[in-house]
């Protein structure tokens, strides 16, 4: 029987809580990760391996104080943090994590919803997402606040036109824009890991730009910009930043993970498992980065955006579409 | 299709032209009539998608991602004008901004 | 509706269209709402805020009108690059308010509403006396249409010419666009005008 309606709200509760959690101990990962390869432990008093970290975190920062600057415009400060985490959690939603499962008689299929525009549509959710780092760095109204979120949007918007041309290689050998298909045809063919190297190694490293990881961290910089466009949130609006930052990376993780090793597919294991295990060590990837390489300064980091990786994206899509042409 | 017919979204695109041209001749910002032009080149894609609908033609479509590619670099061009012109301090009036030279 | 058709279809159909309704109202106000709050807010920075639920709303009113590869296109270029363009300029000439209606009800102003409804009331009148009946049948689309395949195949086939003039212009506007953007050191020695 085909999939109603309540089943996918059921899927989209499950996901989002799932997302959530793994935004809790992505903090604790990345702390842990660092700390020993920075030759110190981690966190490791709250709880064993410090595995109740995240919760003493959450409880700190539900009790914190909510401040806000006296001449900051309210509506515009509020909304742009729940923007923020907003369009990171909504990118979830048609990221495809299994294939189709039969469960009580009907069809449960293993993504939230299955759009023909699926790469467009979590590219347009990351444009929105701009404008809470833009709106919310304004409506602080502070001089560190404004000059950080310029900085925050220039950034994004310049990574974000590799970004998409990074995936036109994939796109172009698979054929639709569906990430559902895009799976499929890995499936069939081969992991696009391999024919797009050079496209996995561009998207990669604006997705880092992108979710604003060192070393493009500069616009959160403390020793740069006081903190840039968080300079005047505290309590659960700064957190709710950080779940936003976190799940952008989780997310970009995700469709790395879908457009370039696979998805879900693997030989034993069930599919859910597969995608849990290849997005976990992306993930890891990134904390890595941040431990080992130094911050960009601004201009670096613009003129690697423009001048390095805007035409090796364009040229990986032009000999990948000679080559799916004449071959 | 389902919902409401054709000419109900012809009469909002129609309203929406008609305020993008309120915009256009009462605001002095030129700011402000760029935004306004925006929606009124907006209310013409509206339309234009409508029609493709209707007659299940995909070129209304093909035209509207034309216009909306013109409007951007419309828009690069009239901020870059405006830019400009405020480097040279001078109000950003469109009443005042009468003559082109200097 | 035939009399004779079963129930259930009838009332999954109109349940459907009850969605689709709804929807269809919400955007609209959303629309018709933040259209005038663009034109009549007096910080330019809240005309564009508006600006963007405006085309949030237009690119929900494409998605049910089948075309959602220019719905994705829609958020991405408009409300993603082109309204962040606005915003970055305006946070950096400072939002200077200015208020048409400071000095009461001008003759301007009163043409500009008339100027409006009249350009507004003609384009109705006009359509429906020239297409008036056409307009109640709508075409039949498959699952096909406005997919990016779709849209994909127009351009390179019937369209190309508009597909390779529009890249020229995207050219040529980044150029200028550049060329306006840099500082020119010996005419802001000219002074003010």
């Amino acid at each position: 029987m085909r999939e109603p309606w309540w089943i996918d709200v059921i899927k989209a509760a499950v996901i989002v809580n799932i997302v959530m959690l793994s935004f809790a101990y992505a903090t604790w990962l990345e702390r842990k990760v660092l700390g020993r390869m920075q030759l110190r432990y981690g966190p490791n008093r709250a709880g064993p391996y410090g595995l109740l970290q995240p919760i003493a975190d959450l409880v700190k920062l539900i009790r914190k104080e909510s401040f806000s600057p006296t001449h900051a415009i309210d509506l515009l400060y509020f909304a742009a943090p729940v923007v923020a985490a907003f369009t990171a959690l909504a990118a979830f939603s048609v990221i495809p994590f299994g294939g189709v499962w039969e469960i009580g008689g009907y069809e449960v299929s293993g993504r939230v919803a299955d759009v023909s525009i699926g790469i467009l549509l979590i590219f347009a959710l990351g444009a929105i997402g701009i404008y809470a780092f833009l709106v919310g760095g304004w409506a602080s109204d502070s001089k560190y606040s404004l000059l950080g979120s310029m900085r925050t949007a220039a950034q994004l918007v310049s990574y974000e036109v590799s970004l998409a041309l990074s995936v036109l290689g994939v796109v172009i050998m698979a054929g639709s824009l569906s990430l559902v298909d895009i799976v499929e045809r890995q499936q069939e063919t081969l992991w696009y890991a391999a024919p797009q190297i050079v496209g996995l190694l561009v998207f990669f490293v604006a997705g880092v730009a992108e979710t604003n990881r060192p070393p493009f961290d500069l616009p959160e910089a403390e020793t740069e910009l006081v903190a840039g466009y968080q300079t005047e949130y505290s309590g659960m609006r700064y957190g709710l930043f950080a779940m936003a930052e976190y799940v952008n990376m989780i997310t970009l993780s995700g469709l790395a993970v879908t457009l370039f090793f696979g998805g879900w597919s693997g030989p034993v294991l069930p599919g859910p498992l597969w995608f849990v295990v290849k997005l976990a060590l992306v993930v890891f990837v990134f904390m890595w980065l941040r431990a080992t390489l130094p911050r960009l300064r601004y201009d670096q980091l613009m003129q690697v955006g423009w001048k390095v990786l805007l035409p090796v994206a364009t040229l990986n899509a032009v000999v990948t579409a000679i080559v799916v042409v004449y071959a | 299709m389902l919902g409401p017919g054709i000419a109900a979204y012809l009469i909002l695109s129609v309203v929406l032209f008609a305020t993008g041209a309120f915009g256009v001749l009462i605001r002095r910002s030129p700011l402000i009539i760029l935004l306004a032009l925006e929606l009124m080149l907006n209310a013409g894609n509206l339309a234009l998608i409508a029609f493709s609908r209707q007659l299940g033609n995909g070129d209304g479509q093909i035209f509207a991602l034309t216009v909306m590619v013109v409007a951007a670099a419309e828009a690069v061009l009239g901020l870059g004008l405006i830019v400009a012109v405020s480097r040279k301090r001078v109000e950003l009036d469109v009443d005042k901004l009468t003559t082109l030279s200097g | 509706m035939p009399l004779e058709a079963p129930v259930e279809v009838m009332l999954a159909a109109s349940a459907g269209n009850v969605l689709v309704w709804v929807v269809w109202v919400v955007a609209a106000l959303a629309l018709l709402s933040s259209g005038i709050a663009v034109v009549l807010f007096t910080n330019p920075f809240y005309s564009a805020l508006s600006l963007i639920g405006n085309l949030a709303s237009l690119a929900v009113l494409y998605l049910l009108l089948s075309g959602e590869f220019v719905a994705g296109a829609q958020v991405i270029v408009y409300a993603g690059a082109i309204v962040i363009m606005f915003v970055f300029v305006l946070a950096y000439l400072g939002g200077r308010a200015d208020a048409p209606w400071a000095g009461g009800p001008t003759l301007q102003a009163a043409a500009a509403v008339v100027a409006a409804a009249a350009i507004a009331l003609e384009v109705i009148v006009v359509i429906a006396l020239a297409a008036g009946d056409q307009l109640s049948d709508t075409a039949e689309v498959t699952g096909a249409f406005g997919s990016p395949a779709e849209i994909g195949d127009l351009f390179l086939s019937d369209h190309l010419l508009a597909f390779e003039a529009t890249s020229i212009v995207l050219l040529v506007a980044a150029v200028g666009g550049v060329i306006l953007g840099s500082a020119m050191p010996q005419r802001s020695k000219a002074g003010a005008d």
